[in-house]
């Protein structure tokens, strides 16, 4: 019972206190204005280029959308602990120590999720796209699915981040490289080999090859095993990451990394 | 005054090159928008877009530089406190803001080594400058005319207390208007007597024609003209919006 | 009736490397082998200088840190191994300015430590009202933390430390940094937990605090613990001691020495008071050294000399000191 209280509400409760893009002057210049006129960016881009279609610039960078929610804004609520000081009164309580993370990582997904369809919703009305509406509820799983990896990875960010690390920096290095190697903007058969095996070991890739494929009107069924892999992407950062913020604390506690507490 | 402007300038490039995050935004973003567009400009055969792509991509890193260095100092000097003893100065404020945003679009203008060398080793895009004097001259009248358009939008910023992520989501807005990257044909009739405003359009051209051939020198004439507007601007808006950060008491807060 | 705290023999060392090439480890031994108990419903006072080694002993204690070698244990439960058992009985606050969640009420932040500490739905909403009223909040816990002065974030502190009624509550410097009004409140509140029976170990630097509140004290210097008793024990040990206060502008070194070297001269100390430097010369009691003082400091500005009994202050410099 109390273990769904601190998943549920407790997590909600850290989301307000550490998310840094709660208030609206910063939510809406970063999650809102950015995203869309990055989509509008490529899309012309693309016009200029006469590579594909508007809508595949709106889909691919739509989910760039959410990597940038799930990277930073999951990274930085984890990594803020830290600048508040509250990790050790927390830690210090008998809580489970995957309640109280895994809590977190659902009002991230949500968030992305909302992004993803304002950023959808008036990338579409400007440049004239046209989706209906099956084909946008299975969107909205593919959004779901590749929320969760983000926010995941976005996890694993942020337990780095209470090491020191600078969980901006590398989510602004990540996210920029996706831009290139997820197949957001550039076609994945135009990308060199490697390119395409790096983008393929992070989150995203898998859940724009499956949305390309939905918005194209193939079904859940076809597009499934696609968002099947991304699901497992995700899953694997986030045990990965849970995995890491319990060896932190330990190591914390044996060799008193003060930075931590 | 001249004195506190080159040694602001001086401190400020210095703290550009030791920053990773600063780093990353003149080597890798830069290679990151010209690595895309030559994927996708790579259909059209043509060496010379390839080569204004890299330009482009530069000009861009220019902007942001400017507009993110700019917020971003602004912020930093909320957080620590020091905005109030720099309005309270004896110097015009603008004075004092001046020296960041140049150097950020000085800083900037490093990119255009990385994009460059990153078309020539792996796209093969070729180096060739037509007018060599005017491309020297041009790349930094481009970064004193990008700095300035900084200090105008950085007057919006001293009243702004999110200034950082105000800074965020003036890049593309400003990359596209401009046709950096993309062409203003592609756009909407109505964008082209905005970007004739806007610093990096004339910076952009001005790098581009002494590169491939074009009226360079005039390029760089409206470069030299927004740089003084802009700066008038700037100083009249500085005045305004901190005699309305003052009545507000907004300086201080963070 | 076993003690609600045992420590014995208890050692915590850093390894810190610096250096990128030629590495350098440095060892730093935070507690040296410190022993202490504190029986149930006990005000016990850990008093010593900054860097002694008293967070480090709540740390370990509170189950944040694990000990090097030694043994904890708090109510029969050991911190490093069933550290889960204990954060659920203990309670732990400590000062300054950070640990709270800025961004959120004083009401949220409480909730959401209740929800932590498995406070049972049913009594949440009463206990946190009888905290709030407990540390004087009432009233302003819809406010953010952010707007929340010093003072009050620390009884916030203390709020949350108590919202599951711990049996023990571990105390870690908590007037640090107070201003004198703020620091009393505080004071009353501890005394009054205290009568009503919970167990408090208590960390601080304030000799008054410390002389005030406790029932014990241990003195702790350097990782070891110098000197433990009750506080009178404690002023025992410099009973039979005279303090001359000597006000001094400017009296160097050497004079200090020579004032050392006066026969019946127990100990010197120097502190430094706003303009002027007040040199305590401690001695045992009938040995008239006064005359032979001012002689040595015939020449240099004098201010008052007072004559007085030793307080547990004098206990404690002395103690330290000679750690």
């Amino acid at each position: 019972m109390n273990w769904l209280r601190v998943f549920f509400v407790g997590g909600l409760t850290s989301y307000r206190a550490l998310f840094n893009w709660i208030s609206p002057w910063v939510f809406f210049p970063v999650l809102i204005v950015y995203p869309l006129f990055q989509t509008l960016f490529f899309a012309y881009l693309g016009r200029f280029a006469d590579v594909q279609s508007d809508e595949f610039f709106l889909v691919g960078n739509t989910f760039v959308a959410i990597a940038v929610t799930g990277f930073f804004g999951m990274g930085n609520a984890v990594a803020n602990e830290r600048r508040s000081q509250t990790l050790a009164p927390v830690l210090a309580t008998p809580a489970s120590r995957l309640a109280l993370f895994l809590g977190r990582t659902l009002p991230s997904i949500a968030t992305g999720f909302f992004v993803a369809a304002v950023s959808f919703g008036l990338g579409a009305l400007i440049l004239g796209v046209d989706v209906g509406g099956a084909e946008l509820a299975r969107l909205a799983v593919a959004v779901v699915v590749c929320s969760f990896a983000c926010t995941a990875f976005g996890l694993c960010l942020g337990a780095l981040g209470l090491r020191g690390r600078n969980v901006s920096l590398f989510a602004d290095t990540i996210s920029g490289c996706l831009l290139l190697a997820s197949g957001a903007n550039v076609p994945l058969e135009r990308l060199p080999d490697w390119l395409r095996t790096l983008g393929s070991a992070v989150p995203l890739m898998h859940g724009i090859a499956a949305s390309r494929k939905l918005a194209a009107g193939e079904s859940l069924g076809d597009a499934g095993h696609l968002l099947l892999v991304e699901a497992a992407i995700g899953s694997i950062y986030l045990v990965l990451g849970l995995v890491l913020l319990r060896f932190f604390e330990h190591e914390g506690r044996r060799t008193a990394t003060l930075e931590t507490f | 005054m001249t004195r506190a402007f080159f040694s602001g300038m001086r401190i400020h490039v210095k703290q550009f090159t030791v920053n990773a995050f600063d780093l990353s935004a003149v080597v890798l973003w830069p290679i990151l928008y010209a690595s895309i567009a030559y994927y996708l400009l790579d259909g059209k055969n043509d060496p010379e877009l390839l080569l204004s792509a890299s330009l482009g991509a530069a000009v861009m890193t220019m902007w942001a530089l400017v507009v993110l260095g700019s917020s971003g100092a602004l912020e930093n000097q909320r957080w620590l406190g020091t905005l109030e003893l720099l309005v309270a100065a004896p110097m015009p404020f603008a004075v004092a803001l001046a020296p960041i945003t140049i150097a950020s679009g000085v800083v900037g203008a490093y990119s255009l080594v990385a994009t460059l060398a990153w078309g020539a080793l792996l796209f093969d895009v070729p180096l060739s400058i037509d007018s060599p004097l005017a491309f020297a001259v041009a790349v930094p009248m481009s970064a004193l005319a990008i700095g300035m358009l900084g200090l105008m939008t950085a007057a919006t910023f001293v009243i702004y207390r999110a200034a950082f992520h105000l800074g965020v989501a003036m890049q593309y807005p400003v990359w596209i208007a401009t046709g950096l990257l993309v062409p203003l044909s592609v756009l909407p009739a109505w964008v082209g007597p905005i970007s004739w405003f806007l610093a990096p359009t004339w910076g952009f051209r001005a790098i581009r024609d002494a590169a491939l051939g074009g009226p360079a020198w005039t390029d760089m004439g409206m470069c030299a003209l927004l740089t003084v507007v802009y700066f008038a601007v700037a100083a009249v808006c500085l005045r305004v919006f901190e005699n309305f950060a003052r009545a507000r008491a907004t300086l201080r807060l963070t | 009736m076993a003690p609600a705290i045992a420590v014995e023999d208890l050692t915590r060392t850093y390894r810190s490397r610096s250096g990128a090439f030629r590495r350098k480890t440095t060892v730093v031994e935070a507690l040296r082998g410190i022993s202490l108990s504190v029986e149930p419903g006990e005000l016990f006072g850990l008093l010593g200088p900054n860097g002694a080694g008293k967070t480090t002993t709540i740390k370990i204690l509170t189950t944040l840190l694990l000990p090097t070698s030694g043994s904890a244990r708090v109510l029969g439960l050991d911190p490093a191994r069933q550290a889960r058992d204990v954060r659920g009985r203990i309670g732990y606050v400590f000062g300054g300015d950070r640990g709270l969640y800025d961004r959120l009420t004083a009401l949220d932040n409480l909730r959401y430590f209740a929800d932590l500490y498995r406070v049972p739905v049913a009594k949440k909403r009463a206990r946190i009202a009888e905290l709030l009223e407990l540390v004087g909040l009432t009233g302003r816990e819809g406010e953010r933390v952010e707007t929340y002065s010093r003072g009050m974030r620390q009884r916030l502190h203390i709020a949350r430390g108590l919202l599951h009624d711990p049996e023990v509550l571990f105390l870690d410097e908590p007037t640090i940094g107070l201003d004198p009004i703020g620091a009393r409140e505080l004071r009353d509140t501890i005394a009054g937990l205290h009568a009503g029976g919970k167990t408090i170990l208590l960390t601080t630097h304030y000799m008054y605090e410390a002389d005030a509140l406790c029932d014990r004290i241990a003195v702790i210097a350097a990782g070891t613990i110098v000197a433990s008793g009750t506080p009178s024990d404690l002023k025992g040990t410099v009973a039979n001691q005279t303090i001359v206060e000597i006000e001094t502008f400017g009296a160097g070194d050497d004079v200090i020495e020579r004032l050392r070297a006066v026969r019946g001269v127990s100990a010197v100390a120097v502190e430094t008071r706003e303009q002027a430097q007040v040199v305590l010369v401690q001695s045992p009691v009938g040995a008239e050294i006064v005359q032979a003082l001012l002689r040595e400091l015939d020449g240099s500005t004098l201010g008052k000399v007072v004559t007085r009994e030793p307080t547990l202050e004098d206990a404690y410099v002395e103690l330290v000191r000679s750690a």
